[in-house]
């Protein structure tokens, strides 16, 4: 191991002299900042090639892309696309806390670590028969929080030669600065990737989680396509392996789908699309960034956050030695990989840090300053040197960690900053406002809805979302969620076939707050059940059809003998439901209560009227949680979010619609304040499960009966059924029965042709 | 018609036919013998003397056994049709026996290899004895939820399951790989999760060691020398110094899969991305030497020569490649 190199206290434009002082030999040249890298966040490196350009674009499809069970989603899921995880702020980058996951160990009496089953990837969801809710593994006593990893610029870090960071490795602190640093390997190479370095390849970065997180199987890349990829990645020869090209087995898991359930040439584009992310560009410097980057230095924070690393290009900017380093009790998550041990980590790279947050390896820092005052470890007296700074030059500090890259993009949510109001022909226009006041109001409506909630604000402690958005943003904010934000119910059905629901409610979080492992379903817990994520576009419009008219429609006993019911969901206190899966909720601002108490773990102000949302947790934030002011903005928004705009018409589809019957309870229209409301549905319940079927209730809406699902906007809301289980529309229909299973036979009897106009006039919707 | 490397064939016989007497071999590492994924990976390699060394292996529906007369491989056509891929060969008991997979155990007769149940449907990953009334096998399978590993004895007439020991692995460890002893009742089994198991001649019981990575394969040059490799992303040593283990985690060598101790209690290692290594005695660390593209599974030699290393493809969808290297001594 070579001793820990010189590390530079220097500012950025001073690294070209520096690193020529620690490089010069008298004949080499000093290395230079590398050049054509930067770009904004999520865009490609400038200097790519045109076919480069070409596989970035189909690589970033993949990402984007949602995979189904059917093409081989599952059995083990925590999300359903790459880019779920890596959005933040947009596709390529982190991700907020709700996509946070857990890695799961068994710590041994000895001291011994092994990671848990599936790469130690607790899931939330279950397919392909596997459990809804997938258990954690009998043994496991460590559980810990991970926040997504952002992949700006990583195809420059894996360019790097080792010894560029070893360079700066000092194992057992020999120069005595308090500050040791050890690589990490994988495969006898030096690691780089993950939170604590654990791998070398970014095609191996990519194909352990599309496999611990999607279920998606995939064979390595062929010699060929390594060749090919953006950093070449070949073996070169037999006995000379390049580092990028750090062998890897085939995956394969237990669906019924073949493996690979990914083709090689889109793991080619993955691969590639990762490493031609440019790297964020820093900002110009200013006075307060030059003064933050002096302090930077004189605190230390350069001793593993090392300004540049020399790669083929010249310096990248990183800002990481890319080494592990013990951070103390405090951080410790009591994993190890590798050679990383429970309280060692990766330096994260900070190049971008400002756009990227939570920060931490699980996501427990809200800010920047949290972040450095949570480190530990060898990093005590850094952060101690930090705390112990006046106002101003945290400030400053704080200011050139922002000068970073990102600064521009950066976004409290995922909307990007200064996001117009959109048109009214565009999904996720608003409606009915009239003046500028109205428009403000909307927009701040809307940052509320799109803003992840941070631990201050009172997130959780148990939660499912960490904003609005977060569940709803299928096609754009407002709208539905795929399957990996299915909400999960349980319960227990007692021997007496009754539902008795846990003391903490019928919804079993996902997530919890970053310290606190998740809730588990105990054995008693008999019951799952997946809640999809249906759109709030248009809500406001349904609120303005009048209960009379939806009561109109009512048949609870069949009196008209058509064998479709439809009963109305009144609530106790004489309001009539007509939101939600159940048709529990009565309007546009309790919804907006229950959500946010039960999906983001936040209380809501008491108003007369209004029953819905927790008044009071147990955390330790102050209640209410959501202020009045936000609380209205919110309901304001939905209100005046305007429904989904129909497609082309389709000839003849409507007539084909009623005669199969599904208007029975898709009932085209109803009246509304403002007109007729298309959303083809009546707001009923009804009675479509399958014989068997046993699900959870809710109030007066008994296991089976579920609200007829709106049909607008149908294209762009899956996946489809109360529980996300059909993957497209047919699929959907052919799920229906008890009530609907007469609507459905009558579909299975249409020909080829009408099937195909009835779906193409729902998708129409 | 072998496939052996063209021109290594030609460097090959000019050191096998030296003339001073005994054969030589190749002072690095070379390509012994290569086929491909017709025949599959070779896992195993074992022989009584330089001139009668088997290599097995195959591929998953198919196991192959080869045999060394000194100078060429060549395939025994008389392993039955129907076995699958065999991962482990063994002769110290004075017979000679191959493990694979669903169970199946070879054993080698005056007319060639004769099937043996063994009621066993798991894999079984290795063989060992120390007579021929009394042998070793052990296996798991890696994938299956629920799966034990599995131990089963040979008593000279037929095989039977032993119960395993209690362990503190959790339940997720599936599988012993490896079995080696010094005596009957000094045997060692190795496997997941750094799983260690040692038969005192009455019972197994669980031989503690505190790294938790898997252990792959153990060879040894007496009671107060044992070592085991494993490891699957960074390499592990671990040694049986005749009272405990002890083990480290050598990140600078891809994880190891094969080894073999000579004469001079050296060990000769290999493993992942074709790794090599030679361990002096009592020594843990060592530094990798990659001889192939190709995973190394298992090691083998003879004290003055030769010293094999097998493998094949087997990081990639079968069917695979299969290869095996030689070399003379190292000093």
């Amino acid at each position: 191991m070579t001793r820990r190199g010189s590390r530079t206290a220097a500012p950025i434009a001073a690294l070209i002299a520096i690193a020529g002082l620690v490089g010069c030999t008298g004949e080499d040249p000093p290395p230079e900042l590398a050049k054509d890298i930067y770009g904004p966040m999520g865009t490609i490196r400038p200097d790519a090639t045109d076919e480069q350009r070409e596989t970035f674009t189909r690589g970033e499809a993949v990402a984007k892309h949602r995979f189904t069970a059917a093409e081989g989603l599952g059995p083990l899921v925590n999300v359903s696309f790459c880019a779920a995880c890596h959005e933040k702020p947009v596709f390529g980058g982190s991700a907020g806390r709700y996509r946070d996951f857990y890695l799961t160990a068994t710590k041994l009496e000895d001291g011994g670590v092994i990671a848990g089953e599936h790469g130690g990837v607790l899931t939330a969801y279950g397919l392909s028969g596997a459990k809804l809710r997938p258990d954690l593994q009998e043994g496991v006593n460590v559980i810990t929080h991970r926040n997504p990893i952002p992949f700006f610029g990583v195809g420059l870090l894996a360019e790097l030669p080792e010894k560029s960071i070893l360079k700066y490795a000092d194992p057992d602190d020999e120069d005595g600065d308090g500050i040791s640093g050890r690589p990490n390997f994988d495969r006898g190479f030096v690691g780089r990737f993950g939170r604590k370095a654990q791998t070398v390849s970014i095609e191996g970065f990519i194909r352990g989680p599309l496999n611990n997180h999607l279920g998606i199987t995939s064979d390595p890349l062929s010699e060929e396509q390594k060749a090919k990829l953006p950093v070449p990645s070949d073996s070169g020869s037999a006995t000379n392996t390049r580092q990028a090209a750090a062998p890897d087995e085939p995956l394969t898991d237990s669906d019924d789908v073949a493996d690979p359930e990914l083709a090689s040439e889109d793991l080619f584009d993955l691969v590639s699309w990762a490493m031609l992310l440019a790297a964020p560009e820093p900002a110009e410097p200013t006075p307060a960034s030059e003064r933050g980057e002096a302090v930077f230095a004189e605190v230390r924070c350069d001793a593993c956050h090392v300004p540049a690393l020399e790669g083929p290009r010249g310096l990248l900017p990183v800002y990481s030695d890319l080494l592990l380093h013990n951070m103390g009790d405090e951080l410790a998550d009591g994993l190890e990989m590798g050679v990383a041990k429970g309280d060692e980590f990766r330096t994260a790279p900070l190049w971008g840090i400002t756009a990227v947050g939570p920060y931490l390896h699980d996501g427990r820092a809200d800010t920047l300053d949290d972040a450095i005052r949570m480190h530990g470890g060898e990093a005590a007296d850094v952060r101690d040197a930090y705390v112990d700074l006046d106002d101003a030059a945290r400030a400053d500090l704080i200011t050139f960690l922002e000068s970073l890259g990102g600064l521009e993009q950066r976004t409290s949510g995922l909307l990007p900053p200064d996001a117009p109001i959109p048109a009214d022909d565009e999904p996720g226009a608003p409606i009915g406002l009239t003046d500028d006041a109205d428009r403000g109001r909307w927009l701040a409506g809307r940052a509320l809805f799109d803003r992840d909630t941070t631990l201050e604000h009172g997130l959780g402690p148990f939660f499912n979302g960490d904003s609005c958005r977060a569940c709803h943003f299928d096609p754009v904010i407002g709208g539905a969620g795929p399957l990996d934000v299915n909400v999960m119910r349980h319960g227990t059905r007692d021997p007496e076939d009754a539902f008795v629901a846990p003391e903490y409610g019928t919804i079993i979080s996902k997530l919890s707050i970053p310290g606190l492992p998740r809730r588990e379903a105990t054995s008693a817990h008999n019951v799952l059940e997946p809640r999809q994520t249906p759109t709030t576009l248009g809500l406001g419009v349904i609120e303005s059809i009048a209960d009379d008219d939806i009561l109109a429609l009512a048949d609870p006993d069949d009196l008209d003998a058509d064998g479709i019911r439809g009963v109305p969901f009144i609530l106790g206190d004489g309001r009539l439901g007509r939101f939600g899966w159940k048709a529990s909720i009565p309007s546009v601002v309790e919804f907006v209560r229950d959500a946010l108490s039960n999906e983001l773990g936040l209380t809501v102000p008491a108003i007369d009227g209004l029953t819905f949302g927790f008044l009071s947790d147990d955390d330790s934030y102050a209640d209410p949680e959501v202020s009045l002011e936000e609380h209205d903005a919110l309901a304001f928004y939905i209100e005046h979010l305007a429904p989904p705009r129909p497609n082309a018409e389709v000839p003849g589809g409507i007539e084909v619609f009623e005669a199969v019957g599904c208007d029975l309870c898709h009932v085209p229209e109803l009246p509304g304040g403002d007109g007729p409301v298309p959303l083809f549905s009546d707001l009923l319940l009804h009675d479509v499960a399958a014989n068997g079927y046993f699900g959870v209730p809710d109030g007066m809406a008994d296991e089976r009966s579920f609200r007829t699902a709106p049909l607008w906007g149908l294209s762009t809301s899956a996946p489809y059924m109360h529980d996300g289980s059909a993957g497209t529309i047919e699929a959907a229909i052919l799920a229906h029965d008890g009530e609907a299973a007469a609507v459905r036979s009558a579909f299975e009897a249409l020909s080829s042709a009408d099937q195909g106009l009835l779906l193409e006039f729902l998708g129409s919707l | 018609m072998s496939a052996r490397h063209a021109l290594f064939g030609i460097l090959a016989l000019a050191l096998t036919a030296c003339p001073g007497g005994g054969p030589e071999w190749p002072d690095s590492w070379e390509i012994s013998h290569s086929v491909d994924a017709s025949v599959g990976a070779f896992l195993s390699v074992w022989g009584p003397s330089p001139t009668e060394v088997y290599a097995v292996g195959g591929n998953p529906d198919a196991g192959v056994i080869f045999r060394f007369d000194g100078e060429d491989w060549s395939r025994d056509e008389t392993v039955p049709a129907d076995v699958p891929l065999l991962n482990w060969i063994d002769g110290t008991s004075g017979e000679v026996w191959v493990v694979g997979n669903e169970g199946v155990a070879l054993h080698q007769t005056a007319t060639g290899w004769e099937r043996v149940d063994t009621g066993i449907d798991a894999p079984l990953w290795g063989v060992w004895g120390a007579a021929p009334d009394d042998l070793w096998a052990v296996g798991g399978d890696t994938a299956m939820n629920g799966s034990k590993p599995r131990l089963a004895h040979y008593d000279g007439v037929a095989w039977a399951e032993v119960e395993l020991p209690a362990h503190n692995r959790p339940e997720s460890t599936r599988a012993l790989f490896k079995v080696w002893g010094t005596a009957a009742d000094n045997v060692f089994a190795v496997g997941m999760d750094g799983l260690i198991l040692h038969y005192d001649g009455a019972a197994w019981a669980q031989s503690p060691f505190a790294l938790t990575n898997d252990l792959i394969s153990l060879w040894g040059s007496g009671p107060d020398d044992i070592v085991a490799v494993g490891g699957r992303s960074n390499g592990v040593v671990a040694r049986w110094d005749g009272a405990s283990w002890s083990g480290e985690l050598i990140g600078e060598s891809p994880g190891l899969n094969g080894v073999w101790l000579d004469g001079r209690k050296r060990a000769w290692v290999c493993g992942v991305r074709g790794a090599t290594g030679l361990l002096d005695p009592s020594e843990f660390a060592f530094i990798p030497e990659i001889v192939t593209n190709h995973v190394l599974h298992a090691s083998f030699g003879f004290d003055d020569g030769p010293h094999f290393a097998v493998g094949g493809s087997i990081d990639r969808n079968p069917p695979w490649q299969g290869i095996i290297m030689i070399r003379g001594e190292q000093p």
